[in-house]
């Protein structure tokens, strides 16, 4: 899960940078889009200017033509500004502006050719406004002293006066009559044409070459009056302004999609950057939470550490216990025949010379039957210590089942005495069999022990000894007090004794060095009991295999 | 424009650095604030701000050593380049440079009487503005000065005189244009036909050049740099072959000059251009008699004053007008009468009809500017006119319709002797004049 988002999240950052790459690369400049709208204003104002200077000099305010070329230049300047279209602009716009820019570069190279013909023909005409008038006086002038010239005199008066009405308010009544006019100097009129009937003027050699003057500058105003007026409009009515608009309208749609888009990519680099960080934090969560299912596994863990060490230190004190109880009881139980000793010993010591022979064996007897119980009660302390320690081991020897368990109920007798019932059922192998006899010994003992101890006199204790094949069984059953079932659990531990055997003297090892004895030799034991009647003890003891 | 910018542009108020000599000039000086200019030897004029209060803040500015051109033209940031010492990188980027602009603006407010060419990158502008005439005519006097790189200036005049730039090796600009000739070729005039050989035209001046409209007698180039190439290529003027080979026939001898110039792409075709047409530029010949007149600093003598008067009255001022008297507009030549009249018309009579196939445009050529006309015989396209009497007689007639009488036409060369400018300082005009 870490690892796959781990994986996104990078391939996201890769996104966001490149994301924000193309944004800052394809950023659109304020400041280059500044210049570029303020050179499309700039081409309107010129265009307007160039018409206003063409004005100018038509109605001779202005009688130079500097300004003409300067505005012209300025002009080329700006087309050249607005030939570099920004980099911002993107594809399709670009080349919309660039067929506009051509069309208003095709507009305006129109318009500089009108310009270039307007400034030869203004001249022009303009010169002949001022020499006709002056010229024609002149030849007037001229004519009335020269003789035979009343015709011609007529004629170039009439012609003066014509062009001149013309030169101030051209009309084609004006402009036909002037022609009409022309025709008288012409050398074959062609008589009466479209009202036009003029008699034909005869000039003078000596007077020829200013009638070709006065008629040249008469033609030249006549042509050009109109044509002039004409070319000037022509001017002025080329959409030089639009086109230039034209190209900025185009322009200002491409800037606004370049915004806009500017604005998108913006945008998308602010959306992944956002998603980037928002995953970032879903990682981060996904971690702490993993984190924190670890902490919580690892805490689990200390705590079950923490109990087994509880429990380990509760089973410890347990322990302890058992070991103070241990002690006390042990040093309890040596106390008892140890002050018996003492007491006999003393007392034998004291009187035994004045005591008869009874009194002093029966001290005697309790001197040695005290020895004996301690020796007995170590004995069993030690089996139970070194089975503690792990050091009670196995040691088989061949035994005579038959044979061992006489000599043990020999050794019983001794402490029991010759009155009490024992009654034998035996089942035993019919060869000799591979046992521990000490350990062994140490079970049948006690159990017997055990069984003619908590029973009356006058029971009987049956003791049933049987084989199978791996294991000798034996079975001690007594009528006596029974043990109570709620203390059956406790029954194999140390010192326990039962709550109903209070009357009876015993120090409570007996069965915790049966149940010792009998785990070292692998074996087994079993209880049935029932309080007030009796109590059968099973044990099963497997033969010692030869480990061979 | 920032509004930091905008607070520069206030607080630098006072007007202008041109016509200052060299040394530090302390325009303003605010709380925190010190504002001064100093103009280096090479004319470039550095500008330093310095911020006292905002972290020791130095800028220092220099403009290319052209000012911005201004009075009708536009102003473009890219000619000022700013340099930081111990900048914070604040003012950096298109509002630094607005602010620069701003700045230099009022430099070249004052310089407004200066020329001011086109600096690199931009177009050249033709007809810069000429000094102030109290006088009110539709002329304009030539200004005394202009402001160009003094270093591109040298590097052209260098190239000017060159003949390694001639295919042969052997002919240089100045050898057509000789400066002393009255920017054409030196020597005695001779009538009907062209002074050089090699030529079907007469050689125009090389004087007052960036005061034309268009180069060659058909109008043919717009620009002098663009011009250029019509006389290098030609095989009767320089023949220089390519562009190409021209640069490498010369970029061994000028190998440092041209970085040293300003020029960082070294000898290239556009460079050798701009170096030409700069040093074509700067040859103004101002403080002709009349431009003086112009100025309102003398009268004219009486037989100037009459002239004068014919040349308004009988017209030759309608298409000799401007500040270069002329060169401003394309005419017929011969528009009352046919100026060829008497004589076989050959083609470079044909005019612009070459160039554009127009008939209209036949016979019609560039009016030609009268500034040194006196100095300038033979006249015409072709040279057919050897004096000046001559060409103002035939002009008279074929444009105007007028016959002048002997006195007239004295009166009206007079007039036009005035127009004889200066070059550093000495006068074109020969003794005695021709």
């Amino acid at each position: 899960m870490l690892g796959a988002l781990r994986v996104a999240w990078l391939v996201l950052g890769v996104g966001t940078l490149s994301a924000l790459g193309l944004a800052v690369t394809t950023d659109v400049d304020r400041w280059r889009h500044d210049q570029y709208s303020k050179q499309t204003r700039r081409a309107r104002e010129l265009d307007a200017r160039l018409n206003e200077e063409v004005a100018k000099s038509r109605l001779g305010i202005v009688t130079h033509y500097d300004d003409l070329v300067r505005t012209d230049d300025q002009i080329r300047v700006v087309q050249d500004e607005l030939d570099r279209i920004p980099d911002y602009v993107g594809e399709g716009h670009r080349s919309e502006i660039e067929r506009r820019l051509e069309r208003y570069a095709a507009t305006l190279d129109e318009k500089r050719d009108l310009v270039e013909t307007f400034k030869s023909e203004q001249a022009i005409l303009r010169n002949s406004l001022r020499a006709f008038p002056r010229s024609s006086d002149r030849l007037l002038a001229r004519i009335e002293r020269t003789p035979d010239t009343h015709r011609l005199h007529e004629a170039v008066e009439s012609l003066q006066h014509d062009v001149m009405r013309l030169a101030l308010a051209p009309s084609r009544k004006l402009a036909s009559q002037t022609r009409c006019d022309l025709r008288a100097f012409d050398d074959e009129p062609k008589g009466a044409e479209e009202g036009c009937s003029v008699e034909r003027a005869e000039v003078p050699p000596s007077l020829s070459r200013p009638v070709d003057t006065v008629l040249t500058h008469a033609r030249i105003i006549i042509e050009r009056r109109k044509s002039t007026e004409d070319l000037v409009a022509d001017i002025m009515t080329l959409p030089g302004s639009e086109r230039a608009g034209a190209v900025a309208d185009a322009y200002e749609a491409a800037y606004r999609d370049a915004e806009q888009s500017s604005r998108t990519r913006w945008g998308v680099f602010l959306a992944l950057g956002a998603a980037l960080l928002m995953l970032g934090a879903a990682y981060i969560i996904v971690r702490l939470q993993t984190s924190a299912a670890k902490l919580r596994e690892t805490t689990g863990k200390l705590s079950d550490a923490l109990d087994a060490l509880a429990q380990e230190r509760d089973r410890e004190k347990e322990l302890a216990d058992l070991k103070s109880r241990f002690v006390s009881m042990t040093s309890h139980e040596f106390r008892t025949p140890l002050s018996v000793i003492l007491s006999s010993s003393e007392m034998l010591e004291a009187y035994g010379q004045r005591w008869p022979e009874e009194k002093r064996a029966m001290h005697l007897h309790r001197v040695q039957d005290a020895a004996q119980k301690m020796s007995r009660m170590l004995d069993g302390v030690l089996l139970i210590g070194r089975a503690e320690a792990g050091m009670l081991h196995l040691n088989a020897e061949p035994t005579d089942v038959g044979a061992f368990c006489d000599g043990v109920v020999e050794e019983l007798r001794a402490e029991i005495g010759a009155d009490r019932e024992l009654r034998a059922i035996r089942d035993l192998p019919d060869r000799e069999v591979s046992l521990d006899q000490k350990l062994l010994r140490h079970v049948l003992l006690n159990l017997l022990s055990n069984a003619f101890k908590y029973s009356p006199d006058d029971s009987v204790v049956t003791l049933e000894v049987g084989h199978d094949d791996e294991a000798i069984r034996i079975e001690v059953s007594d009528e006596g007090i029974g043990i109570p079932e709620e203390e059956r659990e406790r029954l194999f531990e140390a010192f326990h004794r039962c709550s109903n055997a209070s009357g009876i003297a015993g120090n409570g090892l007996g069965l915790a060095v049966v149940q010792r004895s009998l785990e070292v030799q692998g074996g087994s034991v079993e209880v049935d009991s029932t309080v007030g009647e009796g109590t059968t003890f099973r044990v099963r003891v497997p033969f010692v295999e030869d480990e061979s | 424009m920032t509004s930091r910018a905008v607070a520069i542009r206030r607080m630098w108020m006072s007007p202008s650095l041109s016509g200052r000599g060299r040394g530090e000039h302390v325009a303003r000086q605010r709380a925190g604030r010190r504002v001064s200019a100093r103009i280096g030897r090479d004319g470039a004029a550095r500008l330093r701000i310095e911020m006292r209060n905002s972290a020791a803040l130095r800028t220092e500015m220099r403009s290319a050593g052209r000012a911005i051109p201004l009075c009708g033209g536009g102003m473009s940031t890219r000619r000022a380049s700013a340099r930081f010492v111990h900048g914070r990188g604040a003012m950096t980027g298109p509002p630094m440079r607005l602010a620069v602009a701003a700045l230099l603006l009022p430099m070249s407010l004052g310089a407004c009487g200066q020329e001011h060419p086109g600096a690199e990158g931009a177009l050249p502008t033709r007809l810069p503005p000429g000094d102030h005439a109290t006088v009110d005519e539709p002329f304009e006097p030539i200004p005394q000065s202009v402001s160009l790189d003094p270093r591109r200036v040298e590097l052209g005049r260098r190239l000017f005189e060159d003949p390694r730039l001639s295919g042969s090796g052997e002919r240089a600009c100045v050898d057509c244009h000789d400066l002393g000739a009255g920017g054409i070729v030196p020597g005695e005039p001779k009538s009907n036909h062209p002074r050089n050989e090699t030529g079907p035209y007469n050689v125009p001046t090389v004087f007052n050049v960036a005061y034309n409209f268009r180069f060659n007698w058909n109008g043919k180039f717009e620009t002098l740099e663009g011009h250029l190439s019509g006389p290098m290529m030609s095989e009767n003027v320089m023949d220089a072959g390519s562009w190409d080979a021209l640069v490498e026939r010369i970029r061994g001898h000028y190998r440092d000059d041209f970085v040293e110039a300003g020029y960082r792409d070294g000898v290239d075709e556009d460079n050798v251009r701009d170096a030409l047409a700069t040093y074509e530029r700067a040859l103004i010949t101002p403080n002709s008699r009349f431009d003086r007149y112009l100025r309102g600093e003398i009268e004219l003598d009486e037989d100037e004053e009459r002239g004068f008067e014919l040349f308004k009255t009988v017209g030759c001022i309608t298409c000799h007008q401007g500040i270069n008297v002329g060169g401003n507009l394309f005419q017929r030549f011969g528009v009352v009468a046919d100026a060829f009249e008497g004589r076989p018309v050959n083609e470079r009579d044909m005019g612009r009809y070459l160039l554009t196939g127009n008939e209209e445009d036949a016979h019609v050529f560039r009016v030609p500017s009268l500034r040194n006309v006196e100095v300038t015989a033979p006249y015409f396209h072709d040279g057919s006119a050897a004096t000046l009497q001559e060409a103002v007689k035939h002009m008279a007639r074929v444009q105007l319709g007028y016959m002048l009488s002997e006195r007239e036409v004295r009166d009206l060369v007079a007039f036009l002797r005035t127009l004889t400018g200066t070059l550093h300082g000495v006068s074109l005009a020969k003794e005695g004049g021709r």
